[in-house]
């Protein structure tokens, strides 16, 4: 294991779905270690498991085999609710859409996860996030009248408020226009960079994967490879041999 | 495009379901009220036909009363050919419960259940009767009763038993038990001779009928020919009837017949609120299904669909789930229509079993209002869905904002249309009941359409009030269940309004009943003064009992109350019978055409501490015989005054002339036109009192006069003796227990709209899937999201609720106002009782959206979350 500390991460996960000839290996024995103020890109075809890696870390499903770890937790020995209030806490989510719940205000969609545990944000790091996210003047805003860039910033602004120990974003930037994307990315790098944010983002985009610390690639349910200080080309060239390979 | 309709229906478990249940208790309960209705039919008519089934002639008198039938019609019969037996009869139709056996405990049959019928005993080939245990009864005083009422009320064959009979109290010996061809159960059937019915009844010779049976020597056109000859003596006049047996069947059920037609129709007019109800509930389940169904329309409509063609699919879709609610909702009915019985029953109104018996109209009628209704309410959603554009394939998008100015215009139109219409029922001056009934039933279906288009209005910030203290209790998952129930404000107020029907009835029940029983109290309060009451439901007060009370000195004064209506006309004289004639534009005033009253009798040398008249003109204690004193709008209505005479018209044609001695305000106790007693008994027919009022003698502890009044009462058990506390109480338990058999009834339609609710939940549920797995997501325990969905459910419930508790009360208030101040006058609006109800409607519908709770809080959050 890396000598950094590990913010979450898997050892020896596997997820199979069905038995027999039907038997589908979605995570074949992963072992992976998501570092602490890190941005880490997960890439790879569909089908190759990265979204089901994305949601076993994220308490959303749970492995065959193997277990999974955020901080100090093991996933795997938690109860359904105790999964919850982990999600509530420890983890924050950008989902490619529909993030937002419609009938709340933008500042009340930012604080629902603090909400529902009835804990008080704390101010200054809110207001530090929903400066940062660039949003003062439309925190009173309902979803339906922000634009989709927005919606994504309001998303991110929630997921960095309760100061999870590590955000998973799963295609982020899937439904916006290229320019609008570039902002979201910025604003997750800042967010490592500034506040020391974990984020796991699960990707297609070898633009958007760029912007990450470290992409790693897989391909039938394994890690194939891995790039550290990625560039678009870099990916590209990667996600060439990945596919000839 | 039917293939279609019938894959959607397969997909579409739970709105199929949940459509198909409010059909089928709509037109479940519609068919219960034609099943109820036919089956007791049938017993009836069996019970008609098994009685006369030896009888193959019938006489009866066409005039009882001035020219019976008596012996010599018998004697009259020797002569005719073709009778091979002849039998007087007295039937006791029309004098039920005249002859009351007293149990050995003291007390009557209860006079709120079936009917007690005494008939004459007879035997031979025209009696149905036949002798289960004991003897016929053969001597004076002798009777013979059904087994089943002899277990029932503890008759033992060999005990002698009092009556109370017209004639007084009498006795008698019970010598055998007794049944007949067509028996039912209910009723309390004894038989005694014919002469001593002719005794106890004041018949004096009379005879009911005379029952025939033909020897076949003569066809039995040709035999009731020769009896016509025999008894009809004066071809221009018939004094007797002869009938066939068919007749007599059809005679013998005529009036069970009418009274089932009665029942049935108030059990309609329930069953048709409830499936007004569905109508409303069964567009929004189609609307919000249409509305999932976007895209899928939408792609029919990119590949070659037209409007058309999506709007058939749609109909035909409705058509099959109408189709099959129908059959399943006949045989609900047959189940319904036997509950209807058990309940009934167990309120003691004795309905006999009856077989399961589906007419041809029943299927008619159950197909016709199934279908009918469910392709109905299915119109709107399937023109909506006929114009969803090809795009919505690809875009998904079905939330669209159409204005509502339109609507809500719309919505007051058809209300104050609505309330035009009760209004005319209400004050449009119309003569019959189904002149004011059929316009207000009718313009408050049309206000209840009105309301439920403005509801939205409401329905939001209702539910936002309704929620806020939610919010403060369950804090994030109470604020998100009033957000989504003030979400569609829409579909809230439609489904809330669904409930508020159902309320409103309830409430306005609650509201009429709390008035009436508040003006009762106000009468009882002001006019009435006596210690003590005797009244009766239906038995007559013998005037013994006025002077048994007279004769017990812990008594003061005592009077009977006696009421008889009469035609009053003041000069000039037009006679009554002569209406028709005279041309509308003559009549003037109400005395040109006769002016209809009621005539009272009190004892007025007595009157001092039992009423309060209100006199304030003259004096009407010591009120002669060619005396009168009238109620001050009587006076108006004549313009006559103190010291004028005025005319009274009797029922027999007679008139009489009375001087005005007194004017009195007292708009309820005392009826219009008071005369004395001994004028009364001229006037009147009847006989007896309807009360009797007295009072503590001075002196008298309270407890010796309670005492006395029950050692009087206890002679006449069919009477009710009374404090005026204890005749207050009995009045508003009367009054409670039309309420509840009300309530009751309303139950099924509060029953649908619950449907409903648990249907509009469940499927805002479904919309919003994938809200509910980013709630999941990002920290919401199960707990939290069954608390949102739970609580929308209870806030919707609670909209409809207040919704209908206000509208109830405001009906309630209108139609109060529409009574004559005579009989009331004042509005009484039993809050305790409404919030109450408004609670209770609340709780049931946290237990109608229970179940979308359950499910909505076991959803699995990856599932939910790529659901799409």
């Amino acid at each position: 294991m890396d000598q950094q500390l590990a913010a979450a991460g898997t050892v020896q996960a596997s997820k199979i779905y069905g038995s027999g000839d039907t038997e589908v290996r979605a995570l074949d024995d992963v072992t992976v270690s998501f570092h602490k103020g890190q941005f880490t890109a997960i890439m790879g075809p569909s089908g190759s498991g990265k979204s089901t890696l994305m949601h076993c870390l994220a308490g959303l499903d749970r492995l065959t085999s193997g277990h999974v770890m955020v901080g100090e937790t093991n996933l795997g020995q938690l109860s359904e609710k105790d999964l919850t209030l982990l999600r509530r806490t420890k983890i924050g989510f950008v989902f490619q859409a529909f993030n937002l719940i419609p009938t709340l205000t933008a500042i009340e969609n930012i604080t629902l996860p603090l909400d529902l545990g009835k804990n008080s944000p704390d101010q200054d790091l809110l207001n530090e996030v929903v400066t940062a996210v660039g949003l003062a003047d439309r925190l009173s805003h309902k979803p339906n009248e922000l634009s989709g860039g927005q919606q994504q910033r309001v998303a991110v602004a929630r997921a960095l408020a309760s100061r999870p120990d590590v955000i998973f974003a799963d295609e982020p930037t899937g439904n916006l226009d290229s320019q609008t994307g570039a902002e979201i990315l910025s604003f997750m790098r800042r967010a490592v960079d500034e506040f020391g944010q974990t984020i796991v983002m699960v990707t297609h985009d070898p633009v958007a994967a760029a912007y990450a610390d470290r992409v790693l690639f897989l391909a039938d349910g394994k890690i194939v490879s891995e790039l550290i200080e990625p560039t678009t080309d870099l990916i590209l060239e990667s996600l060439r041999a990945a596919s000839n390979g | 495009m039917f293939k279609l309709a019938l894959r959607n229906l397969a997909a579409g478990k739970v709105r199929l379901l949940l459509t198909t249940l409010l059909i089928v208790i709509g037109v479940g309960f519609v068919s219960s009220s034609f099943i109820l209705r036919d089956g007791l039919k049938d017993v009836f008519g069996n019970l008609a036909e098994e009685v006369v089934a030896g009888i193959d002639v019938g006489v009866s008198a066409i005039d009882p009363s001035t020219d019976p039938i008596t012996e010599a019609d018998l004697r009259a019969l020797d002569d005719v050919d073709g009778i091979a037996d002849a039998v007087l009869e007295i039937t006791g139709e029309g004098q039920e419960n005249l002859i009351q056996p007293i149990k050995a405990d003291g007390t009557t049959i209860t006079l709120q259940g079936p009917p007690q019928i005494a008939f004459g005993y007879t035997d031979g080939v025209t009696s149905a009767l036949s002798i289960v245990e004991g003897q016929a009864p053969a001597g004076p005083g002798e009777w013979a009763v059904d087994p089943e009422s002899a277990a029932e009320h503890g008759f033992v064959i060999g005990d002698s038993y009092d009556f109370i009979t017209p004639s007084g109290r009498q006795n008698g010996q019970l010598v055998g038990t007794f049944t007949f061809d067509g028996f039912v159960e209910g009723p309390t059937f004894m038989s005694m001779t014919r002469e001593t019915l002719q005794d106890y009844l004041l018949l004096g010779d009379r005879y009911d009928a005379i029952s025939i049976a033909a020897d076949g020597s003569v066809p039995v056109p040709e035999l009731i020919a020769s009896v016509n000859g025999a008894l009809n003596t004066d071809p221009n006049f018939a004094r007797v009837e002869v009938q066939n047996q068919e007749e007599l069947i059809a005679d013998a059920s005529a009036g069970f017949n009418q009274a089932l037609d009665i029942i049935g129709g108030i059990l309609l007019g329930f069953a048709l609120l409830s499936l007004f109800v569905s109508i409303f509930i069964i567009v929004i389940i189609f609307a919000i299904t249409v509305g999932q169904r976007t895209r899928e329309l939408g792609l029919l409509r990119a590949i070659g669909s037209t409007p058309g063609q999506v709007l058939r699919s749609v109909m035909a879709e409705s058509f099959f789930i109408g189709l099959l609610a129908s059959i399943l909702g006949i045989i609900g009915g047959a189940i319904i229509a036997l509950l209807i019985r058990a309940v009934l029953n167990a309120a003691g109104l004795g309905i006999p079993s009856f077989g399961i018996v589906i007419k041809p109209l029943t299927i008619l009628v159950a197909f016709g209002v199934g279908i009918g209704v469910t392709m109905l309410a299915a119109t709107f959603p399937a023109i909506t869905a006929s114009r969803t554009s090809p795009i919505s394939a690809i875009t998904g998008s079905s939330e669209k904002k159409e204005k509502s100015i339109a609507r809500y215009v719309l919505g007051l139109i058809v209300a104050a249309l609505g309330i035009g219409l009760m209004s005319l029922g209400l004050f449009g001056g119309a003569d019959s009941v189904t002149g004011v009934l059929v316009p207000l039933g009718f313009g408050a279906a049309v206000t209840f359409v009105g309301i439920a288009l403005l509801t939205p209005l409401i329905a939001g910030p209702l539910s936002k009030t309704l929620g806020k203290p939610l919010e403060l209790i369950f804090n994030t998952p109470g604020r998100l269940a009033k957000d989504n129930a003030a979400r569609n404000p829409r579909r809230t107020g439609t489904i809330a309004s669904t409930l508020m029907i159902g309320l409103t009835a309830v409430s306005m029940a609650f509201v009429l009943g709390e008035s009436f029983t508040a003006e009762f109290d106000r009468i009882l309060n002001t006019s009435v003064q006596g210690d003590y009451l005797v009244t009766s439901d239906q038995a007559d007060i013998p005037d013994e009992v006025v002077e048994k009370i007279n004769a017990n000195p812990a008594f003061g004064n005592v009077t009977p109350v006696k009421y008889w209506g009469v035609e009053l006309v003041n000069e000039p004289l037009i006679p009554i019978e002569d209406n028709s004639s005279i041309p509308e534009d003559a009549i003037e005033s109400p005395r040109d055409v006769g002016y209809r009253a009621d005539l009272a009798a009190f004892d007025y040398s007595q009157i001092e501490g039992l009423f309060n008249l209100s006199v304030i003109e003259g004096d009407l204690t010591a009120m002669t015989n060619d005396q009168t004193a009238l109620r001050t709008n009587i006076v108006e209505d004549l313009g006559v005054g103190l010291g004028d005479t005025i005319t009274v018209y009797l029922s027999d044609g007679s008139t009489t002339d009375l001087d005005i001695i007194a004017i009195f305000e007292e708009p309820q106790v005392a009826s219009g036109v008071l005369v004395t007693l001994d004028r009364f008994n001229d006037l009147s027919p009847q006989r007896t009192s309807d009360w009797i009022a007295t009072k503590r003698a001075d002196g008298v502890s309270v407890e010796a006069a309670d005492d006395a009044f029950i050692e009087v009462g206890a002679e006449y058990p069919n009477l009710a003796f009374q404090s005026s506390a204890e005749f207050r109480q009995s009045f508003s338990d009367q009054i409670n227990f039309i309420l509840r058999i009300i309530t009751i009834l309303l139950t099924l339609t509060i029953l649908v709209s619950l449907v409903g609710i648990l249907a509009t939940v469940a499927l805002s549920v479904f919309e919003r899937v994938r809200e509910i797995g980013l709630l999941r997501a990002v920290g919401s325990t199960r707990k939290q999201i069954f608390t949102t969905v739970l609580w929308e459910g209870g806030i919707i419930c609670g909209v409809g609720a207040i919704l209908g508790a206000v509208l109830g009360i405001g009906l309630g208030a209108l139609m109060l106002s529409a009574i004559p101040d005579g009989i009331i006058n004042q509005v009484a609006i039993p809050w305790i009782s409404i919030i109450a109800m408004v609670l209770i409607s609340s709780v049931l519908g946290l237990f109608a959206a229970l179940l979308p709770a359950i499910w909505a809080s076991r959803l699995n959050v990856l599932d939910a979350i790529s659901h799409a």
